[in-house]
């Protein structure tokens, strides 16, 4: 009996020991150092935001050691660090060796076979960004290629970009991030190309129109009837079949006319209200790119980038948040003089690129529109919010009181989803946890001035103004930049 | 050594670590009289307040939060129920305020009590920053109450909706009375979004 007790005494004691003392092993970079965990990622981000990018630094350096499948994910980190130590060579190797990586198809292929079967998780596969992740990598990688003198790659990486951000459903949503239209506008021209400068100019004022603040809402609304027009022309189609009709069927083929007008009415409405809102935009920030006496890209990043995050029981929806910027407005001096208008191209909101690339946003708006349209009650819907709201009701008694029984309700709940769930996200119920791997350290505005700079070195004053036109100190600052050439000279500031 | 006399308690304390049950630790951080602020290291505070409109009389007990972190499993990242300092002035307005490690949260229920005590969760969606060292004003949470409904297998309940609004000078001088220890205490603002 002893004997047997000093054993599980013992036994208890080791695994204490192991549990409770040993540090987690996973994900160990390289030895000889401080053991850097993937969980140290949180530390080096928050080193980040106080400037402690020595820290950051050497965080996400470790991590990238263990050249595994978040490598993509420790390059852009890095490479959101480096530009804003003022490093361009580091900056522009990491972001480079992200932007291989995440436009490999082939890469990292055994791990996403894994992550898409019934067993394996999402996160599981190897991290190559969302659409609009690859979007912005691109845009800095031209942005660098442009500042050494390389044009030709340099507008290669534009036009991956354009390319990444066509890579959604409806085709009003092709690339509207204006900036790589505008820099390879900018580029064609100084390679001589005017042809194809004009064309890509185009397609920037195009984007600038449709990414305009007033016009944001219009056009996910706009998208989200036309594909419901489309839903309800394929409908019309199969009932419209040659054979014999029934009376039934008659009235449901003139209902769905009906229907169908009004939609269109409903669209050229939307059409026409943006066309108002289209003329009374000053496409004048625009035209100073293509200038080429303005040698000097002044490229401000302000604000933190988007936030993704998992809700839901088992983390099953990635949702986008973001920490609003508290600057309206930005002033730029340079030798004491304040630039000509300050003309800045503004639009470059990475927060909405995130919410309509990747088919999140607009995933919800049409299926959410296909909702609100349909004269049918709608039980699945019906069901699925039902078990969404008990489930979380469950949830939050569970959170607040953990020894609540709330597994009935769990149960009712599930099955009602079950009900209601025909064919929706049917992923999710198998492995349901959501990726939420994404560049943190992006900021949430890309801001642009071009400026015409004689070479040699200037005095630089930003002035950044909060919603009551005041100045923000803790984010105005003042740098001295060196003008090295009178074309492609790039300065890049972070403004946190 | 007589390992017969060392056996229970050290399966006690083991079962106990292994329940978590050892190391909770309560998330007050303003007292009445209290003589100073004490902010354990790697802790941030949150200052806020809450008002409720529709219904009269709902008496928030609990925020619970979940942390947003890219880099930790989602099962290693609990909803975690933190019992809120409250205090009601005049208005109904609540002073509610807690202390969290250093770190980004979601807010995913305020709970409380509606009128006869009836307990309710607010549901909620928004994100709070907690930075170490430091005191931040979250913002006023306005909670509307809609009309009561029936929702199967959950009974009547609310439609809900939650608004932040910036008051800073109108809800620090409330905090700064009400606890006199923050009068020369810096409040940055850090607002919920």
């Amino acid at each position: 009996m002893k004997k047997i007790l000093n054993k599980i005494v013992c036994s208890i004691l080791i695994v204490s020991v192991f549990l409770f003392s040993c540090p987690p092993v996973s994900f160990a970079a390289s030895s000889g150092k401080k053991k850097i965990k993937i969980t140290d990622g949180k530390e080096a981000e928050e080193a980040y935001y106080r400037q402690d990018y020595g820290t950051a630094v050497s965080i996400f350096d470790s991590l990238r050691e263990n050249k595994d499948k978040n490598y993509a994910l420790w390059n852009n980190q890095l490479g959101s660090i480096y530009l804003a130590k003022g490093d361009c060579r580091e900056a522009t190797d990491a972001f480079l060796k992200a932007h291989y990586l995440m436009n490999d198809i082939a890469a990292f292929k055994e791990l996403e076979s894994g992550a898409v079967s019934l067993i394996g998780a999402e996160a599981q596969k190897a991290y190559k960004g969302d659409p609009y992740e690859k979007v912005f990598n691109s845009l800095y990688v031209a942005l660098l290629l442009y500042a050494e003198g390389d044009l030709d790659n340099a507008l290669a990486a534009c036009k991956n970009g354009i390319l990444c951000d066509s890579d959604v459903q409806a085709d009003m949503y092709q690339s509207d991030v204006t900036a790589l239209y505008l820099l390879a506008s900018r580029i064609n021209l100084m390679l001589g190309n005017n042809t194809a400068s004009t064309e890509y100019y185009n397609k920037a004022l195009e984007a600038y129109c449709l990414t305009w603040p007033t016009n944001r809402p219009l056009v996910g609304e706009e998208q989200g009837w036309l594909s419901y027009f489309k839903e309800k022309q394929e409908e019309l189609k199969k009932l419209d079949a040659p054979e014999k009709k029934s009376k039934a069927k008659i009235k449901k083929i003139e209902t769905l006319n009906v229907e169908i007008g009004k939609i269109e009415s409903d669209i050229k409405a939307l059409q026409d209200q943006r066309q108002n809102n289209d003329a009374k935009i000053d496409p004048s920030a625009l035209k100073d790119f293509l200038d080429l006496k303005n040698n000097t890209l002044l490229i401000l990043e302000l604000g933190r980038g988007p936030l993704k995050y998992q809700i839901g029981q088992y983390g099953q929806y990635a949702l986008f948040t973001n920490k609003p910027c508290r600057v309206k407005r930005v002033e730029i001096m340079v030798d004491g003089n304040r630039l000509s208008d300050n003309k800045m191209f503004m639009d470059s909101d990475v927060y909405f690129q995130a919410r309509t690339r990747g088919g999140r946003e607009m995933d919800s708006i049409l299926k959410g529109k296909a909702q609100f349209k349909q004269t049918t009650a709608d039980m699945a819907m019906g069901f699925m919010d039902a078990s969404r709201s008990i489930i979380n009701t469950a949830n939050q008694q569970a959170a607040a009181n953990p020894y609540s029984d709330n597994s009935g309700a769990l149960m009712l709940g599930a099955g009602m989803a079950v009900i209601g769930l025909v064919a929706a996200v049917a992923s999710a119920a198998a492995n349901p946890t959501a990726d939420v791997r994404h560049w943190s350290l992006m900021p949430s505005e890309i801001l642009i001035l071009p400026a015409n700079l004689s070479t040699g070195q200037h005095s630089v004053q930003i002035n950044c103004y909060g919603f009551d036109d005041q100045i923000i100190p803790s984010l105005s600052s003042t740098m001295d930049i060196d003008i090295i050439n009178d074309n492609n000279n790039t300065v890049f500031k972070r403004l946190i | 050594m007589n390992i017969r006399k060392w056996a229970l308690p050290i399966i006690v304390i083991a079962c106990f670590s292994l329940t978590g049950c050892v190391g909770s630790s309560g998330n007050y951080f303003l007292r009445k009289n209290q003589e100073r602020l004490e902010l354990k290291e790697g802790y941030g505070a949150m200052l806020l307040t809450f008002h409720a409109s529709g219904v009269k009389t709902f008496t928030p007990y609990t925020l619970t939060v979940q942390e947003i972190n890219q880099y930790k499993d989602f099962s290693k990242k609990p909803l975690k129920p933190i019992t809120v300092q409250k205090l009601k002035t005049s208005g109904d307005i609540y002073l509610l305020n807690t202390t969290l490690p250093e770190g980004t949260y979601l807010i995913n229920n305020i709970g409380g009590g509606l009128m006869y005590g009836t307990r309710f969760y607010i549901p909620s969606a928004k994100v709070c920053d907690i930075t170490s060292g430091k005191v931040a004003y979250a913002g006023r949470l306005e909670a509307l109450f809609g009309n009561q409904k029936f929702v199967y297998g959950q009974g009547h309940t609310y439609d809900t909706s939650l608004t932040v609004t910036d008051l800073y000078n109108e809800d620090i001088p409330l905090f700064k009375t009400e606890y006199p220890i923050l009068q020369n205490e810096r409040i940055d603002m850090d607002l919920l979004y």
